[in-house]
């Protein structure tokens, strides 16, 4: 897929731990690092805009959009 | 506690009991119906009743045929009886088996699609299976395929079988959205 999560830069950039972030966001530590990890296959809005209250950034800095070579448009 | 956690601790304690229910209902069945294959099949058919009964006496033609379709037909409806009661203990077995599993896990989107599909196979065979299987047992019993003998098809069981799975893709479906909801964080 196309879209990277960016989020262990944007933790690395705050000092800030995996623990600390999901106990601000309110979400468990597996799915911090599934979503971290890119496991993840879908993210609530809820979930984005506590990430970004918490590293205090905007969506863009957590979530980034990178051509896919080869592969055709609208597929993942 | 929130609305979804409700619906899910309401789910898994109606799966629970329902699981309990379900077993005591099959283990009886099962019980109950082999119980009733294994008398029908042991006991003697009209002819040696009448004959050890009235061994001196002389008895017509037609009162002996009497007696053995008599008996051949109450072999053949216990016969039925207890092979649908065996089929209908295995397909409580399955649903309890099934209901195990969404009691343990709190969601009904538990992968459970071959357990839907047997189920489904089993009471679509019940259509046919208990009525075939007990004039089979009639006619091994005495003889003849001409006494007693009643081959039914049930077209109820077919369509309530059809009807279960139908109900296994709508549970598959829901569990893939279940898998999809789990992914999403």
């Amino acid at each position: 897929m196309a879209i990277i999560i960016r989020l262990d830069r944007v933790m690395a950039d705050r000092k800030m731990s995996l623990n600390e972030l999901s106990e601000l966001v309110g979400i468990s530590n597996v799915n911090l690092s599934k979503l971290k990890t890119g496991k993840a296959s879908a993210i609530r809005f809820s979930t984005l805009n506590a990430i970004c209250r918490a590293l205090n950034c905007q969506p863009g800095d957590v979530i980034e959009y990178t051509e896919d070579e080869g592969s055709p448009e609208g597929s993942d | 506690m929130n609305k979804r956690e409700e619906l899910i601790q309401s789910i898994k304690k109606t799966a629970h009991t329902s699981f309990v229910l379900s077993i005591i209902a099959a283990v009886l069945m099962l019980a109950g119906g082999l119980g009733l294959l294994a008398y029908t099949v042991a006991s003697k058919t009209g002819t040696e009743q009448s004959s050890s009964a009235s061994a001196d006496e002389e008895e017509t033609d037609d009162t002996e045929d009497e007696d053995r379709a008599k008996s051949a037909g109450k072999t053949t409806e216990r016969a039925t009886t207890a092979v649908g009661m065996i089929m209908n203990g295995a397909i409580m077995m399955v649903v309890g088996l099934m209901l195990k599993r969404i009691s343990e896990s709190g969601t009904p989107f538990v992968p459970l699609a071959k357990s839907f599909n047997i189920s489904a196979a089993l009471l679509a065979a019940e259509s046919t299976v208990p009525s075939w299987l007990g004039s089979l047992v009639t006619i091994v019993k005495f003889g003849s395929a001409e006494q007693g003998v009643q081959m039914t098809v049930n077209l109820q069981f077919v369509f309530f079988g059809l009807i279960l799975f139908l109900l296994g893709r709508i549970f598959s479906y829901g569990t893939l959205l279940q898998q999809e909801a789990d992914d999403t964080v």
